[in-house]
């Protein structure tokens, strides 16, 4: 896969509901949101992108999910 | 010091960008979790633990925890920092735990890292501000 700096908004178009593992993302502190990265992996699975974490040796690394939260899912944590 | 960080009041979790440093604090790995001010401890996913330098399985200290799938036991680690909310804290204890994959959230950023702050969740304004204790 090409190492390529894409923006979230790139991604989510690319992979919709899908789970990325990115590599030396960018980060905005002010919004807390992750606003790009290089993407290193990507799966429906979050299970198969979690496999994929000790493959990666970089200093920073995010996984982020280009989905919305499921609709009929209420959370009991 | 008071931070400032938007979400989004209408969901029906409360998703925060939460970041989980290595042993040497070198490395940073950046979750998706939920701000649970009814979960006693921050979770993380073991995964994430294991490239983080952490090893959970070694950890000679379990927590038992009720979740909504009934009663487990998981293993405690020390962490060499968590951010989020605008906040960095150190030495801090977390869970390993993997939530479901249904769930699409990473962790949950619980009591033991809030408590550190005044929590004020602005619904009106989708704001969430923290303010460290003296």
């Amino acid at each position: 896969m090409k190492a390529e700096l894409k923006t979230i908004e790139q991604l989510e178009q690319e992979y919709p509901n899908e789970c990325l593992l990115l590599v030396d993302y960018q980060f905005d502190p002010i919004n807390s949101q992750i606003i790009g990265g290089i993407l290193v992996e990507h799966s429906k699975s979050r299970n198969e992108i979690y496999k994929k974490l000790a493959l990666y040796d970089n200093d920073r690394l995010c996984i982020y999910y280009t989905g919305k939260p499921y609709e009929d899912i209420r959370y009991l944590l | 010091m008071t931070t400032q960080t938007p979400f989004n009041p209408t969901t029906y979790i409360i998703p925060i960008r939460m970041e989980v440093e290595s042993v040497n604090g070198l490395k940073i790995d950046s979750l998706l979790a939920a701000l649970d001010t009814g979960a006693s401890y921050t979770f993380i996913p073991w995964d994430v633990a294991f490239r983080l330098g952490y090893d959970p399985a070694r950890s000679s200290r379990r927590q038992r925890i009720a979740t909504g799938g009934g009663i487990v036991y998981a293993p405690v680690i020390t962490v060499h920092a968590v951010r989020a909310l605008g906040m960095r804290e150190e030495n801090i204890d977390v869970l390993c735990h993997d939530l479901p994959e249904e769930s699409n959230l990473d962790g949950v950023l619980g009591l033991n890292f809030l408590r550190k702050f005044d929590i004020n969740l602005r619904f009106s304004k989708g704001i969430i501000e923290a303010t460290r204790l003296a």
